[in-house]
């Protein structure tokens, strides 16, 4: 037992020192962010001297972050609440009410899993320019919506799925209408599947890059990703700068992490059975 | 008959609420997915630039440059070499660390969240801070260590640049795949690990013939997962290296990038794109057969 005791040690403080190697990164991140020029040229490593907010206010001006983080929350919201509720609808008729035809939309669904972005990229930044989306959060809400509909609609008809028929029918016996039955016994029965999906959607969505680099040119409309690829544009040498830049745009996540730690664990095996 | 009637529209009304619950997301679906998915494919039939108004079909000639285009050997290459390294370095890291932070000590909770951490942030940003831990903090080590390789920013390195974004890649996710396994350590059932402890099988023994082979499922889901993941990235990449230096870290998706917006060959890039579709549905149907098999098996 004592040699067991030693040995669980000995683990834990090697894999104290490969985290402690592993975080270097993000401690680089924070700690050049309090730093004053002078200072990163000289100790690019070392702990600041003094806790130096400046470059965090010169980010937050220069990124015009107040109005970037809105867009962003906006974007991410609308298009990840719309896109469960609209999967949850369709999910519902696709697990319950099997035909030939609703199959037939399922396989359909399902076979936007294999489509990647770059196939469609073209055709699709054409038809939002034909649509007059381009610049505008609507189009990249709606596209966001589409893009990912089908792994909403393949996780929830299989939660769907699984609630059993007789609860249905006994609402259908009550005279119960279809929308009825949706909203007030499946709906709320999705609960865990749909906190997962959101948060899954909510990283996918808030982190996404390309689409919004293509469709979004003015600075008004920029999220966070876009910002903080014209940022390193501009400023990319000053880095004290623009790593007060990005910690300030990995905070929020950090802070949806804390508070939705456990959920996200479940959602990533969820998201994993997809394969 | 009046009831018989009223049954009718009863029914009626009920199977079009049913379809109304789809229509929302059939028709984004339909607008958004598929109909730039049909576009695709008869655009890279056209010798559309991608901006202009006029294009002309010319059957598959893009099809005929595709499979003789050096560019696009080269991106396939180095989007080999990246899937690869990454789906290997980042299955193996996640699986030591799970292990490892599936022994009960203290820290271990604190550990795997600092393991987590980075695969929450967004790839490109952590590309940034990658770019400068190469420029500066590695490289100083490399030289002080010796090492030539990294002694020189790796990322002007032709030959060795696409495993630095490989590796950065790893650095972001393998805490994600990490949970995936201990998801599948949680399966292990404790009795079966005592009891074989108490036939006198040692860790590595219990590790052979009772963890590992329970593990298979997770390792083929992560497998699968992190493959097909890499043959999509793009942001991480592009932020490192822009698919430089020349054009050694030009993945498949940056080549496509740079065809359709650079190069104004709008139905070029999109052609490469219907091939990596192909590729995916190819893919796709390999893993079903693969779990088919496996559920027949389990039968």
């Amino acid at each position: 037992m004592n040699k067991k005791r030693r040995s669980m040690w000995v683990l834990e403080i090697i894999m104290i020192g490969i985290a402690a190697l592993f975080a270097v990164p993000i401690y680089t991140l924070v700690t050049i962010a309090m730093k004053t020029s002078r200072e990163l040229i000289w100790s690019p490593l070392a702990l600041p001297k003094s806790i130096y907010l400046e470059n965090f206010k010169d980010a937050w001006e220069l990124l015009n972050l107040e109005v970037v983080y809105k867009n962003s929350l906006t974007v991410t919201f609308a298009s990840v609440i719309i896109r469960i509720l609209f999967a949850s609808m369709a999910a519902f008729t696709l697990a319950k009410r099997i035909n030939k035809v609703n199959r037939f939309l399922y396989v359909l669904f399902l076979s936007g899993l294999m489509v990647p972005i770059y196939t469609i990229l073209v055709p699709l930044l054409r038809l939002i320019k034909n649509l007059g989306l381009m610049n505008s959060h609507l189009g990249l809400i709606v596209v966001y919506i589409a893009m990912g509909m089908p792994f909403a609609i393949f996780m929830l008809t299989g939660f769907i799925k699984s609630i059993p028929d007789e609860l249905l029918e006994a609402a259908v016996l009550d005279g119960c209408s279809v929308y009825r039955t949706f909203w007030t016994i499946v709906f709320p029965l999705l609960k865990s599947a749909i906190t997962t999906l959101f948060i899954l959607d909510f990283l996918g969505v808030w982190n996404d890059f390309l689409l919004p680099m293509l469709t979004l040119s003015k600075n008004s409309l920029k999220t966070v990703t876009v910002a903080m690829y014209n940022f390193y544009g501009e400023f990319g040498t000053r880095w004290e700068m623009t790593f007060a830049g990005y910690t300030l745009a990995i905070i929020p996540i950090v802070i949806v992490y804390l508070i939705l730690q456990k959920h996200i664990v479940e959602g990533i095996m969820i998201g994993a059975v997809k394969g | 008959m009046n009831t018989k009637r009223t049954w009718n529209s009863y029914r009626i009304k009920r199977e079009l609420s049913y379809i109304s619950l789809y229509i929302p997301a059939l028709l984004l679906f339909l607008l958004f997915v598929i109909w730039p998915l049909l576009q695709a494919i008869y655009f890279s039939l056209t010798d559309w630039d991608g901006i202009s108004a006029s294009y002309h079909f010319q059957g598959i000639k893009n099809y005929k440059t595709f499979f003789r285009d050096t560019y696009v050997l080269r991106s396939t290459m180095a989007t080999i070499k990246y899937t690869i390294t990454v789906t290997i370095m980042q299955n193996m890291a996640a699986l030591m660390l799970a292990l490892a932070l599936n022994q009960k000590f203290r820290s271990r909770n604190i550990l795997r969240t600092v393991f987590f951490m980075p695969s929450l942030f967004s790839s490109l940003v952590v590309g940034y801070i990658w770019s400068f831990m190469f420029s500066d903090p590695v490289m100083k080590a490399g030289k002080a260590l010796g090492l030539g390789i990294l002694g020189n920013n790796i990322l002007g390195n032709e030959k060795w640049a696409i495993f630095a974004a490989a590796f950065v890649t790893v650095w972001r996710s393998a805490g994600w795949t990490m949970m995936i396994y201990l998801a599948g350590l949680q399966n292990v059932p404790q009795e079966l690990c005592e009891a074989a402890a108490v036939d006198g099988a040692g860790y590595w023994k219990q590790l052979r013939h009772i963890m590992l082979p329970m593990l298979a499922p997770a390792f083929t889901i992560n497998f699968i997962l992190v493959f097909e993941r890499c043959l999509k990235d793009f942001d991480s990449i592009f932020a490192l290296t822009a698919g430089g230096p020349g054009d050694s870290t030009t993945t498949i998706a940056l080549h496509i990038y740079r065809e359709s917006f650079f190069y104004s060959r709008g139905s070029y890039g999109t052609t490469i794109g219907v091939m990596l579709f192909a590729v995916m549905v190819i893919l796709t149907l390999i893993q079903l057969r693969f779990f088919q098999k496996g559920e027949a098996k389990l039968e």
